[in-house]
């Protein structure tokens, strides 16, 4: 699918990081769509902060080229970054100023306007009460939510968090779960770089997953669990009828039965998953065959993830 | 006026209020450090009180033996202090500046607002100097008070000499602020800054001055240039004595020089590095 450069938030081709004879980042071509919650997934080591630097200007790309909001980076530098927020890795403070202090320089760099949206950024994250406070006596979970904070003073469009649940306790990570959802719902775009899978799988609605520098997956949530194609389960008057039936279906790419139901794997097709499910039970129902259950099997994105990387490796070693 | 000179004038306007805006950030990152600014005031200000407070106190219970601490003698004390021991705190607070962002790891949160990484590195020199240049300045005040207010009998500095030595050290401060920015920002971090900047200055120098072997080689070296251009007399004679007489333009190149080599090497390593 082709998109217009507007539509996205977040542009890379061919961007390449090498350090030395080592590949950091191989050739990632990533697309993040406007107004998305997009997760970035990886093994430590697999790219995704150095893929970030680069992104925000912090790292210089071997090759290839980056826009994001429709600035070209190096390029354009202030105009995209001055509608960006992001923490990169661990948030980072002067920890003999108070979290208000710590705000004020990076806003001062900014503009007047995060200047006065500062009470607004600390009171969003939880934290006006303690502003006044030296960061040095924060905890991790509060330094992120003052990382947050940070990124909120430009009222940005496209929000950049590497792993920004670090040091929160589960109190902590829904607040910023439905932070993160109200900024998507406020047409912005977030970019969410994670290894809790769990947590990009409730939170976001596109992912990428990165390995060895290169992107194995990407696409919507949806289609990156469902992998190649998708399974159902399905119980019948009688299951031996309904596989010889499904059988000669070129959409169908498995049936197993494990004694009570069947187990039918369909490969992808344009025409979907839902039109597909309907064509089969139409013609079991044709046949004079009952239907007990119908159900979707779900994958987890972490048994997904591993599949993903796992292929990975074993191309990697040549296997 | 037109629309379009208006809109020119409303956007100077902006700039030069955010950069009031980014200045005052920056002076907050020094002036909030205490034990640096503590550093800082007790090297000038405290320098300046303490040691006429100690004369004044020798001068009150022996006035025949001891004389009054103003008037010219007490000038060349003020130059020396301000000029000579001020390097220490000017070296700390120059070393603080340049290399807090980097230390703290915050330097990655502003390259990250898309301001040029020459603009952040500028914007800590001016920090440093306008935090350096108030303390400064109130001991060099403090210090001529001193001078013409406790003269005594004592030949007073012409106003010419007391604004010849207020410029002297005003630069000599400022070039050590700088030059430890410099050298810090190529650091990264703090510590090696300040061992390099007080152990060249102090004791490096300070005995290769003295190897007459050395010759005209010792000119460059910034404690030399900066001795050369003191007007209180005594130093110069210090400098005779070692066999080194630089030419005023040769003062001048090396004082410029040392910050400039510094800071070119700083702002390099930050242009570079990837944070």
């Amino acid at each position: 699918m082709s998109m217009g450069t507007s539509s996205l938030a977040i542009s890379t081709d061919g961007l390449t990081k090498r350090f030395g004879e080592r590949v950091a980042v191989n050739s990632v071509d990533l697309k993040v769509r406007t107004g998305t919650a997009f997760g970035l997934l990886g093994p430590n080591g697999a790219g995704k902060t150095t893929l970030i630097r680069m992104l925000v200007g912090l790292a210089h790309p071997t090759e290839g080229s980056i826009e994001v909001l429709g600035n070209a980076i190096p390029a354009q530098k202030l105009a995209a970054l001055s509608m960006v927020g992001a923490i990169v890795e661990e948030p980072r403070f002067h920890p003999f100023l108070s979290g208000r202090e710590n705000l004020e320089i990076v806003a001062s760099l900014r503009s007047r306007l995060a200047m006065s949206n500062i009470d607004h950024a600390l009171e969003r994250v939880g934290l006006a009460q303690r502003s006044a406070d030296k960061v040095g006596g924060y905890s991790l979970g509060m330094r992120q939510r003052l990382g947050i904070a940070r990124c909120l003073l430009v009222d940005p469009r496209l929000m950049i968090l590497d792993e920004p649940m670090n040091g929160l306790d589960p109190p902590g990570i829904l607040e910023i779960r439905a932070l993160i959802k109200s900024l998507v719902d406020e047409g912005k775009t977030v970019l969410l770089s994670s290894h809790l899978l769990d947590e990009v799988e409730k939170t976001c609605d596109e992912v990428a997953i990165l390995s060895h520098g290169s992107i194995l997956a990407s696409g919507s949530l949806d289609s990156i669990l469902s992998g190649t194609g998708e399974k159902f389960t399905l119980r019948t008057s009688s299951d031996r009828e309904v596989e010889k039936l499904l059988r000669v279906h070129e959409f169908v790419s498995g049936v197993e039965s494990d004694g009570t139901a069947l187990h039918i794997s369909l490969k992808g097709n344009e025409v979907g998953f839902d039109s597909l499910v309907a064509v089969i039970a139409r013609e079991i129902i044709g046949n004079g065959i009952d239907i007990y259950e119908i159900s979707q099997d779900r994958v987890s994105l972490e048994s997904r993830f591993f599949e993903v990387t796992a292929d990975a490796g074993q191309s990697a070693l040549g296997i | 006026m037109a629309s379009n000179e208006l809109a020119a004038s409303s956007v100077q306007a902006k700039a030069g209020t955010l950069f009031w805006q980014m200045l005052h950030a920056e002076t907050k990152k020094l002036t909030r450090r205490k034990g640096v600014m503590a550093f800082t005031i007790v090297g000038t200000v405290g320098a300046i009180v303490i040691t006429f407070a100690i004369l004044e106190i020798y001068h009150l219970s022996d006035p025949l033996k001891y004389t009054s601490i103003g008037g010219i003698s007490g000038f060349d004390k003020v130059i020396a202090i301000l000029g000579q021991v001020a390097i220490i705190p000017a070296s700390i607070l120059g070393t603080t500046a340049g290399s807090q962002d980097m230390e703290s790891g915050v330097i990655r949160d502003l390259i990250v607002t898309g301001r040029s990484r020459t603009s952040i590195f500028f914007l800590r020199l001016q920090g440093a100097v306008v935090v350096w240049l108030i303390p400064l300045i109130i001991a060099f005040l403090i210090g001529l008070a001193v001078v013409y207010g406790l003269a005594g009998g004592n030949k007073e500095p012409s106003i010419a000499l007391a604004a010849g030595g207020a410029l002297y050290c005003a630069g000599v401060s400022l070039v050590y602020v700088i030059t430890a920015a410099g050298l810090a920002s190529l650091f990264g971090t703090r510590g090696p800054a300040i061992a390099i900047m007080i152990g060249w200055t102090f004791v490096i120098e300070a005995i290769l001055v003295n190897v007459s072997v050395l010759g005209p080689i010792r000119d460059v070296f910034l404690t030399t240039a900066i001795t050369s251009l003191s007007p209180a007399a005594n130093r110069a004679r210090h400098l005779q004595a070692v066999g080194l007489s630089p030419s005023l333009l040769e003062d001048y190149v090396v004082i410029v020089a040392w910050p400039l080599i510094m800071n070119v090497l700083g702002w390099f390593r930050g242009y570079r590095l990837e944070a």
